[in-house]
């Protein structure tokens, strides 16, 4: 037996890795909003870091209370020990009335809420969490959780699970591949949400020092959970002819989750942290393009595309545009294989300014994830680098002749934008009294413009950059910032986002949020690729369903061989 | 009412962003509450004392009533609150120590100075060495508070003198100073002068490092009635929600 390897989380907020001979793509390419909205999940996701060290560490993990009902109600809890602490997640599962049954995040029940907690669970702390965890929002939690998450059974599957199962057959595949799982998470809380535990708490920890770990394991728990469940439910069913849901198809069973735009708020507000993944994306990417190709490296990429081509085909959304986009993919994908084995050298390189040229976004994207997987040693490296701060500074001694050509240079595509255009402000963004759900309406039409959320990067840039025109003129001088926000102090916070994100290499996300037309899902995708997401299936252009940790290992694999190739998995042949 | 950190720092800016603070200073004033929370100096108490203020003021100009061209700045701010763009005085210090060597601003007519404590740390991780000074109590019966952040390490040192120097001084009660510079040893001592100055209290970044990791571990107690407050003041920027905006603007029945 090999020794237990450690993985240690180190944060690096601003890190410049080294990329070999070829430089990383400008922020001009990469922060186009549509491109953020083509991204497909990598190495880098954070449920492939999850598991490479859940996998690698060997995490300790025993369900050690499992009290459900014959129609799968009750309590479970499940241990976790892992090289340097220990976890309990549990579970309560409860009946869930349909009229109340929703994704949206303004529901008030569901059929499953759960939590992540320090240490063991004794009897009176587990009526603490009963007491509050189904509650979700209107709960109060304390630091001893670190995350707070529900779920709701999937109809598609639930039922048609449980009664293959419970007539000793297995779960149809075709359904599985179309809905590969059994629930789907609303929303997965963490950083101090609802008196939970700060992310600082637990940013140190060697264990979920990384942005979103410790969510991404409570949903990975929840998988097995929901497996264990359905197999429960179809016991008690038929006791007689029930069986066990088979090796292939559990590791082909994920999770879902919906999402609506109270994550898109989150990539605005976190530019230096929205930096840091994709500038160690990039990097990785970089990196990969700086190879040599081996024939037996096209060889593994042609089978990867392979791959990556017949999961597409088996993704299915009754979304039009990702539907054409996707059959636009899967042909792509089959130009791509075609056209690497015949590419110049150097065929990454040459690949990938071909795939520009020629071949959409979302193809483009999937081939430099694609690459990644070849080059582990030169990829899995940068993911102990993917946490940042987001704490800006203002740099009050900057000169607004500086700040203005910063703009100029940084800026300018916000400062192309002409605001007195309708179209460049036909949406606005608000939040909900319900929930505080964030939403987008439309103006001079749905109320609340006057309460807009400052979403508005590209219309507070072009306000600052007229507003420091006018100052210098008056003054007939250059003069530090600090003395131009003493007179002008609504200019505070744009002054230093622009200062700060100056010095990062991406960060802003390259679009008018307000113009018509503008497609909230994408901001939506980018964020979830980088959950490791697959299947995107949008609901509208503010809704999508998803499917995370589809083919990874379960919790029995643990311990065993571990190749990392899970991502991107096939529907199982029975 | 028990909370995390984050919380606290969500709703106050929320809130404070409800009461009309522009964006940039919302976040600012937020965030200094929450640093004396934090650090266990009591930001929700004062908080809770200068909130009725606070909610039915103007923003308050910030006038510059001298300026040597160098080192030295007065501003005034006209009975507002530190928390109304009050850091902008402690930029100004940097701004001159940056040209100048050293910077002196002294900021007048200003409330709630205690909070400038909170924007001290973030002018030391920018490398700048700060102390701030404000009387407060009767003018003639006055403690004088001196926080001292140098950049390593960036928390502050922060002292309280008696400074009434036995009933016959006036202190001024209502002006801040703020002392920067980027070389040490430009900074003011606890020197002989202060020897005759009875000391308080002395609170060191040691003692407020523990409290920092007590608040991160365990969050932090706020005043029920506070915390309904803010949650009011948050609301002012929430829009009802009707069937359309929860269909439409959601994207829930779009295909």
């Amino acid at each position: 037996m090999t020794a237990v390897k450690r993985i240690v989380s180190t944060q690096g907020d601003n890190p410049r890795p080294e990329t070999g001979r070829v430089s990383r793509r400008p922020a001009s390419d990469v922060m186009q909003l549509e491109r953020l909205g083509s991204l497909h999940a990598c190495r880098l996701s954070f449920i492939r870091t999850l598991m490479r060290k859940v996998m690698a560490e060997r995490w300790a993990i025993q369900c050690r209370v499992f009290d459900l009902d014959e129609k799968g109600y009750g309590t479970c809890i499940y241990r976790i020990a892992t090289p340097t602490q220990l976890y309990s997640l549990v579970i309560f599962s409860q009946y869930l009335d349909p009229s109340l049954r929703s994704d949206r995040v303004i529901a008030n029940a569901w059929d499953c809420a759960f939590a992540l907690c320090m240490g063991d669970v004794d009897d009176s702390y587990l009526d603490v969490l009963r007491e509050n965890v189904p509650r979700q929002e209107a709960g109060r939690c304390d630091p001893r959780v670190l995350v707070l998450s529900r779920a709701n059974r999937s109809l598609r599957n639930f039922d048609m699970v449980v009664k293959a199962l419970a007539s000793g057959q297995q779960p149809d595949p075709d359904q599985l591949a179309k809905v590969g799982y059994l629930y789907r998470t609303t929303a997965v809380y963490g950083n101090g949400k609802f008196g939970i535990a700060d992310y600082p708490r637990i940013r140190d920890s060697e264990d979920f020092g990384l942005p979103f770990s410790a969510q991404m394991f409570a949903v990975f728990l929840l998988r097995d959970f929901s497996i264990r469940q359905v197999e429960h439910i179809a016991r008690c069913q038929a006791p007689d002819t029930a069986t066990r849901l088979s090796g292939p198809l559990r590791r082909y069973l994920g999770i879902g989750n919906s999402t609506g735009l109270g994550m898109a708020p989150f990539l605005i507000n976190h530019p230096a942290l929205i930096n840091q993944w994709l500038l160690m994306r990039e990097a990785g990417i970089a990196r990969c393009l700086s190879q040599t190709a081996t024939p037996e490296q096209i060889e593994k990429f042609c089978n990867l595309l392979a791959q990556a081509r017949q999961h597409t085909a088996e993704t299915t959304t009754d979304d039009a545009r990702q539907t054409e986009l996707n059959n636009q993919l899967e042909h792509e994908l089959k130009l791509a294989e075609e056209w690497v084995k015949s590419a110049p050298d150097p065929v990454w390189q040459t690949l990938c300014e071909h795939a520009q040229s020629k071949w959409s976004l979302e193809t483009q994207e999937l081939i430099h994830s694609l690459l990644m997987e070849l080059y582990p040693e030169e990829i899995d490296a940068l993911e102990q680098t993917m946490a940042a701060t987001d704490e800006f500074d203002l740099v009050p001694e900057m000169s607004t002749d500086e700040l203005i050509e910063r703009l100029r240079r940084d800026y300018d595509w916000a400062l192309a934008y002409d605001f007195s255009q309708p179209e460049q402000t036909h949406l606005f963004w608000y939040r909900s009294a319900e929930k505080e759900e964030p939403r987008l309406g439309e103006r001079n039409v749905d109320p609340g413009e006057d309460r807009e959320m400052p979403l508005d990067i590209a219309r507070q840039t072009s306000g600052l950059y007229t507003a420091l025109l006018e100052w210098e003129a008056e003054q007939a001088k250059s003069s530090p910032v600090v003395e131009f926000l003493l007179a002008n102090p609504q200019y505070k916070g744009i002054t230093r986002r622009t200062q700060g994100i100056s010095e990062l290499a991406y960060g802003e996300i390259r679009a008018n949020l307000l113009a018509q037309g503008t497609l909230p899902i994408h901001l939506l995708r980018c964020k979830l690729a980088f959950f490791g997401a697959t299947k995107f299936d949008p609901r509208s252009d503010r809704w999508v369903r998803i499917t995370l940790f589809q083919g990874a290992p379960c919790i029995e694999d643990i311990g065993s061989a571990f190749a990392d190739d899970w991502w991107m998995p096939l529907k199982p042949a029975l | 009412m028990h909370v995390s950190l984050n919380e606290l720092t969500s709703l106050s800016r929320r809130a404070l962003e409800g009461v009309g603070f522009p964006p940039g200073e919302f976040e600012d004033a937020a965030d200094m509450i929450v640093w004396l929370e934090q650090f266990g100096l009591g930001g929700t108490k004062l908080l809770a004392k200068t909130l009725p203020r606070l909610t039915t003021e103007q923003w308050p100009a910030v006038q510059k009533l001298y300026d040597d061209g160098g080192g030295c700045v007065v501003l005034r701010i006209e009975n507002g609150s530190l928390l109304q763009g009050g850091s902008l005085a402690a930029d100004m210090a940097c701004t001159r120590a940056l040209a100048d060597g050293l910077g002196v601003v002294r900021l007048s007519g200003c409330r709630d100075r205690g909070f400038i404590l909170g924007y001290l740390a973030r002018c030391a991780r920018r490398g700048y060495h700060m102390t701030a000074m404000w009387c407060v109590g009767e003018p003639r019966r006055a403690i004088q508070n001196v926080a001292t952040a140098t950049g390593h390490p960036t928390l502050p040192t922060i002292r309280r003198y008696r400074a009434d120097g036995g009933g016959e001084q006036m202190a001024d009660i209502h002006t801040l100073t703020l002392i920067a510079t980027r070389d040490f040893a430009l900074m003011p001592t606890q020197g002989a002068a202060a020897d005759s100055f009875e000391l308080l209290e002395e609170i060191t970044p040691n003692e407020l490092a523990a409290r920092s990791r007590l608040a991160w571990d365990q969050g932090v107690d706020v005043d029920a009635d506070l915390w309904s407050k803010l949650q009011a003041l948050a609301a002012v920027k929430l829009v009802e929600s009707t069937p359309e905006s929860r269909a439409r603007g959601a994207g829930e029945t779009q295909q």
